[in-house]
């Protein structure tokens, strides 16, 4: 693994008494891009909040390498936030005036066909979203916390994004961390996730060791007691059937279709399994 | 960032400034269309400093409003500023609107020398920075703006209470008297002695950096979390913050306040070259040149004016804290023995204990309710509020010898109670006048009749065997008959002069009297009643039993708006002129106190105490006097 960008030490956060994060150690590469799933409300982007430094932790350490400064950390939130009062060219030049940026790249924008006159509270959350993409890839940034915002956008507007993305990444080498809940644009694209509950990551693996980790069997009845079942649900008369985890061994000891699943419904199966585990509990 | 900020402060400035404009314009109009074409200074600057007021609060708790209301708060803190530059570069704005509109309001202030704040400018600056200070510390206290506006108004009174409470305890526990005593008194001395506005510096300064302090470090983690958050973390620092600052104060208050200022000392010249000091708590000093006697008499006395002397001994009232009653004490001179000659419980007086007491001749008199009503429970020692029975008490303070004269009278509104104001006598009857200003006029018999006079807007006076009401529109001069009165002049207009809050009622046979009127002192001659035009107002009239005026001309004129005097000078006001007597020159860049009795004149001048006494007002000398 390449030198840890981004270090995490015990981190532990709360809300009034709700522990939200509780007691998380993790370390992110440079160059490389993890989605970090999860069901509602585990601590995800309270998760990124923190490495943002928008949120401070009750206990532990966020250590960031000198590659990683607070001015090379570029993070999208779910909010949105920017000063809504203010026009995009307003904006702009706020922030290249903050974060030292000598040339802004206006191209996203351009593509948009959005004025720089425009008020911020007058766009749309698909032009916000690339504005905000816009000004957080012109910091140049090595770290970069994207929060759940690609379900807000429409399909040209999500696909640009994502494009946007990979370019950057491509060219300068810098870790993505995103929180997804639709993986349908981005299947291909993540290295590594991680599937938080109850402020713990409970799965923390490259996509392929996932994807070679997690099988389906789809079956009209049940399954042996043998078979290590994570997750199932009914479909019409079948019954589909997560194994997890899954060794090769078992191809031979069952006479059953195990099936390579996509990385979207491996998160899913992940997500409601967290669901039904609380349930029983 | 500095620049979104200056821009922010600079346009919330402007919007201000306009407002303040417009209310001024908006004032004047109204002056206008009322036929009053003359704008008042005061009024301006009563607008001004309570929009100043309302602006710096506005200011303190801005700092985050705006980036909250526009949804800026996560982007604002994912900027590649600390927690502390943030800070500052919030408030060095917001702190230099605060002083530079501050500077431009004092300057506006000394132009229009105004007295709107009773000469409280002083009080007004500290509130005005205390107020800032504290919003700035509050502006995180919740998300709504309304909300951490009252946040704001009830911290600043806590801090106010808590500003006075302390310095009351400091001095209370400085001179040991009651802090309840004390009351807001440190902070309206403010404005000339020194001792007093050092110790109001620091106890401001002392008090207010608990709210800033635990803001500073609270916000050392300042994020995005709820604000209960915050304030949790704020209130744990701030708590151990406020006593370390209350124990500081105190001790400031301790150490820097002087004690001539505020033990209550009063000095009466003696006929035999001594003179007398009452301090705090029972305490009395009696100085010879080369000598000082001091009388610690153990009790809680708050020593009043009244004094009567005969050879030997001398006579003294004072308020028992203790017990609640007023004291009649008899001092020895000689050996400095004394003992008490008189004590009556508060609630026994018809009047409140530093007005109860009056004097004629060799007799101190006071009035006092009947045991049933001053025992009923829950009753003030104020006012009658209906028909009862008052009893006039006469002590002969030559054989101490006391009559009880009874009368029923007719009720006092409850804000102005029966205040004893003349003797007098008519075919050989003696009577005594009561009364206050909105109340009528009551006349004691001392055979027991009770004559309504008549109803007086303002303080009645009785000089000259006259007696002075005033009907709202002008004096009304009528002299007393055996039965009634005969009203021998009215003059419209407002005419001011002493004699109510006198204790002395010898003033029978004065022939002139001097007061004020339209600004100018004038000169009322009591055989041909007309009024005569002496001079400018520039001052203070004193007046002294039996007919004597004195006028101490300010150099600084209206008092109280923060320009000291370096001088004042002294006349004694005599047959339609003043005649120059001593000019007092201050040492020090502030105020003094100058205060005329029959012996001469007592000059406090920054916590020092100087005397000249009459006829030659010759500095009298005295070891240890400060």
């Amino acid at each position: 693994m390449n030198q840890a960008i981004v270090e995490i030490r015990d981190l532990s956060l709360g809300f009034s008494r709700k522990k939200v994060i509780d007691g998380l150690s993790v370390s992110f590469a440079k160059g490389e891009w993890a989605v970090i799933a999860g069901r509602n409300g585990v601590g995800k982007s309270t998760f990124l909040r923190c490495l943002a430094g928008v949120l401070l932790p009750d206990s532990g350490q966020v250590i960031c390498s000198q590659e990683a400064p607070a001015n090379k950390t570029g993070f999208i939130s779910d909010a949105l936030s920017l000063f809504e009062d203010w026009t995009v060219e307003r904006a702009i030049a706020f922030h290249c005036r903050v974060f030292a940026i000598g040339e802004f790249d206006d191209r996203l924008l351009k593509r948009l066909g959005l004025s720089q006159k425009d008020r911020i509270r007058k766009l749309s959350a698909g032009e916000r979203a690339i504005l905000h993409l816009s000004l957080v890839l012109s910091q140049k940034p090595s770290l970069l916390l994207v929060d759940e915002v690609m379900h807000m956008l429409d399909p040209y507007i999500r696909e640009l994004f994502i494009e946007t993305l990979i370019e950057h990444l491509a060219a300068s080498q810098a870790t993505v961390l995103t929180v997804n809940h639709t993986f349908s644009e981005i299947e291909k694209i993540p290295e590594r996730v991680l599937v938080m509950d109850d402020g713990k990551f409970v799965i923390d693996q490259t996509s392929e060791a996932l994807r070679g980790q997690m099988k389906k069997v789809v079956v009209p009845g049940s399954l042996p007691a043998t078979l290590p079942c994570f997750f199932s649900k009914t479909e019409g008369i079948y019954k589909e059937y997560y194994i997890y985890p899954f060794r090769e061994e078992l191809r031979a000891e069952h006479a059953l279709d195990f099936q390579d699943i996509a990385l979207a419904e491996i998160i899913k199966a992940f997500i409601g399994g967290g669901y039904e585990q609380k349930r029983m509990a | 960032m500095n620049r979104k900020e200056w821009l922010e402060v600079s346009k919330q400035s402007l919007y201000f400034v306009l407002a303040t404009a417009g209310m001024v314009l908006l004032m004047a109009l109204l002056n206008l269309m009322q036929g009053k074409p003359q704008f008042a200074g005061e009024t301006i600057i009563i607008i001004l400093g309570f929009w100043l007021l309302m602006f710096s609060m506005f200011l303190g708790l801005s700092p985050f409003a705006m980036d909250s209301k526009q949804k800026g708060m996560e982007y604002l803190l994912t900027l590649p500023i600390s927690r502390r530059r943030l800070l500052f570069i919030k408030l060095l704005p917001r702190l230099a609107i605060v002083v530079l509109f501050y500077l431009a309001f004092a300057l506006i202030y000394g132009f229009m020398g105004s007295d709107a704040f009773g000469g409280g400018f002083t009080a007004f600056s500290l509130a005005y920075f205390a107020l800032f200070l504290i919003s700035f510390s509050l502006s995180l206290v919740h998300e709504n703006f309304i909300v951490q506006s009252i946040w704001a108004g009830i911290a600043l009174c806590g801090y106010m209470v808590l500003c006075l409470f302390t310095c009351a305890l400091g001095l209370a526990w400085k001179f040991g008297m009651p802090s309840s005593w004390l009351g807001p008194r440190p902070w309206l001395d403010l404005n000339y002695d020194v001792s007093s506005l050092l110790t109001a510096i620091a106890v401001f300064l002392l008090m207010a950096a608990p709210f800033v302090i635990s803001f500073f470090l609270a916000f050392k983690k300042f994020d995005l979390k709820p604000a209960q958050a915050f304030n949790r973390r704020q209130l744990m620092l701030f708590i151990p913050l406020l006593l370390l600052a209350i124990a500081a104060s105190l001790g400031v208050t301790y150490i820097v306040q002087k004690s001539s200022a505020y033990d209550e000392r009063h000095y009466y010249i003696l006929e035999n070259g001594q003179l007398l000091g009452t301090g705090w708590l029972g305490k009395l000093t009696l100085h010879s040149e080369n000598r000082q006697r001091r009388i610690d008499t153990k009790q809680s006395f708050i020593w009043n004016w009244h004094d009567f002397r005969s050879p030997g001994k001398l006579f003294l009232t004072a308020y028992d804290v203790q017990d609640n009653s007023m004291v009649v004490i008899r001092l020895n001179l000689d050996d400095l023995a004394w003992d008490t000659v008189r004590r009556i419980p508060h609630n026994y007086l018809a009047n409140n204990a530093f007005s109860a007491f009056r004097q004629f001749g060799q007799n101190l008199v006071f009035l006092q309710r009947s045991r049933e009503e001053a025992e009923k429970a829950g009753r003030q020692p104020a006012v009658p509020l209906k028909n009862v029975r008052l009893d006039l008490v006469v002590i002969d303070m030559k054989s101490e010898k006391s009559k009880i004269l009874s009368y029923h009278v007719p009720p006092f509104p409850i804000r102005y109670g029966p205040v004893i104001f003349a003797h007098d006598e008519i075919d050989g009857r003696q009577f005594w006048l009561v009364g206050n200003q909105r109340a009528n006029i009551i006349r004691l018999w001392e055979d027991g009749q009770v004559e309504d006079l008549g109803f007086s807007h303002k303080v009645p006076a009785y000089f000259g065997h006259l007696l002075f009401s005033h009907s709202g529109k002008s004096l009304v001069i009528r002299r007393l008959l055996a039965n009634g009165s005969e009203t021998v002049k009215e003059i419209d207009g407002e005419f001011q002069f002493g004699g109510f809050f006198q204790s002395r009622m010898d003033n029978g046979n004065a022939r002139e009297i001097y007061g004020k009127r339209d600004k100018r002192i004038v000169r009322l001659d009591l055989d041909t009643l007309t009024m005569d035009d002496v001079g400018p107002d520039r001052g203070q009239i004193f007046f002294i039993p039996p007919g004597d005026f004195f006028y101490s001309e300010y150099e600084a004129w209206p008092p109280g708006h923060g320009k000291p005097d370096k001088w004042r000078k002294i006349y004694r006001l005599q047959d339609d002129k003043m005649v120059f007597l001593k000019q007092l020159n201050f040492r020090g860049p502030y105020f003094g106190h100058v205060w005329i009795d029959k012996s001469g004149i007592t000059l406090l001048e920054n916590g020092r105490t100087r005397l000249f006494a009459f006829p030659d007002l010759r500095e009298l000398k005295f070891k240890n006097l400060n």
